[in-house]
């Protein structure tokens, strides 16, 4: 939490809306342990990391649809993914992301 | 406050909590904050399920990771912040303050404790903490409670200071204590130590000779092996060459 409680606790106080992201389990190698955030705001814009930089770009996306209403997800990402090609992990790992609205 | 609010207030403090959330089926998203002593805010809309997660987060708070678990059927992330790590140096000693510069390059808050008042000067260790001009019990009184994420380092070359400052700190919760030290001198300790009350089980636990085996000679080498040997404990490792070992690289979760 630490990595992104700065920039979440001020957007909230200039009344953006924000999602979390939580990277909550990891297998094989993965460049972020259980634990680490990425923080995205309705506006877009984002602070934390949940890979190396390969994932993201899916989180953000799922982060905007929790702000648009939708329940929050569980995301799988790795090489036996279907979509390894568009959202693999080059280290070869698999990691799940909890994405979720944050509420003070 | 909501309790995700409450943990965010508390890792902005550096204090130690953790946050349970379900994060899977209709109830996803519900949490339980759980603080070191066993008080909770907040429900997964079961109390039996809540008082299971609350223990299970009670223990995973002070090993410092970040966890999903299976409790009674439900998928459980346990989400753990805690504030840095403490090395209690005891002994205001050369190898301190390199081990002190070392413990705040890889994110360890460390402090120095040595009665004697001439070398324990924060002029001498300027990466401590704290330099505690003191005997054990009150130095330690000052640091606050020694916790399960305290680590002991017992450096000062003088027995009696040596005995008073391992005396305490091994019926502490401290979950590392070590002490510096030949093998030899190491076996004249214990025959002191238990002459003065201690157990086996309690003596048991210093790592005697302190630090992992780099061959270290210089003060600099001597901090890095120590440096690395509280590192390894705190990570649940022996120590080693990876090169030598086909385990993980990083301890990771399921």
């Amino acid at each position: 939490m630490k990595d992104v409680v700065r920039d979440v606790t001020a957007w909230r106080e200039r009344g953006d809306r924000v999602a979390i992201a939580t990277v909550v389990a990891v297998r094989r190698s993965a460049p972020r342990p259980p634990g680490a955030k990425m923080a995205v705001n309705d506006r877009g814009e984002v602070s934390g990391m949940v890979s190396g930089g390969c994932v993201e770009g899916a989180v953000v996306e799922a982060a905007a649809d929790v702000l648009g209403g939708a329940a929050p997800k569980l995301l799988h990402f790795g090489i036996a993914d279907s979509e390894a090609w568009d959202v693999g992990l080059p280290c070869g790992g698999e990691i799940d992301v909890f994405v979720e609205e944050y509420a003070e | 406050m909501s309790a995700a609010g409450e943990f965010a207030r508390l890792a902005a403090e550096d204090a130690r909590a953790a946050l349970v959330t379900i994060v899977e089926g209709p109830a996803a998203g519900a949490k339980l904050l759980v603080m070191p002593g066993g008080g909770t805010e907040g429900g997964l809309g079961d109390p039996e399920l809540d008082a299971a997660a609350a223990a299970a987060a009670g223990e995973l708070m002070w090993s410092e990771r970040s966890e999903l678990r299976e409790v009674k059927g439900v998928k459980l992330f346990l989400d753990v912040t805690a504030p840095a790590p403490r090395l209690v140096i005891f002994g205001a000693v050369d190898y301190s303050a390199v081990l002190c510069r070392l413990a705040r390059v890889t994110g360890w808050v460390p402090y120095v404790c040595d009665p004697r008042a001439q070398f324990a000067t924060p002029e001498r260790f300027p990466d401590a903490e704290e330099v505690i001009a003191a005997w054990p019990e009150p130095a330690f009184e000052r640091i606050g409670p020694i916790d399960p994420a305290t680590y002991v380092a017992v450096l000062t070359h003088d027995p009696k200071l040596d005995d008073a400052a391992l005396t305490l700190a091994l019926r502490s919760d401290a979950v590392y204590v070590g002490a510096m030290g030949s093998r030899r001198a190491q076996a004249a300790r214990r025959e002191r130590l238990m002459a003065g009350g201690l157990s086996e089980a309690e003596i048991e636990r210093i790592a005697a000779p302190i630090g992992l085996d780099l061959g270290a000679v210089s003060a600099e080498e001597t901090a890095l092996s120590i440096m690395a040997e509280v590192v390894a404990v705190r990570n649940g490792r022996e120590g080693g060459r990876l090169s030598a070992s086909a385990g993980r690289i990083h301890e990771v979760g399921a």
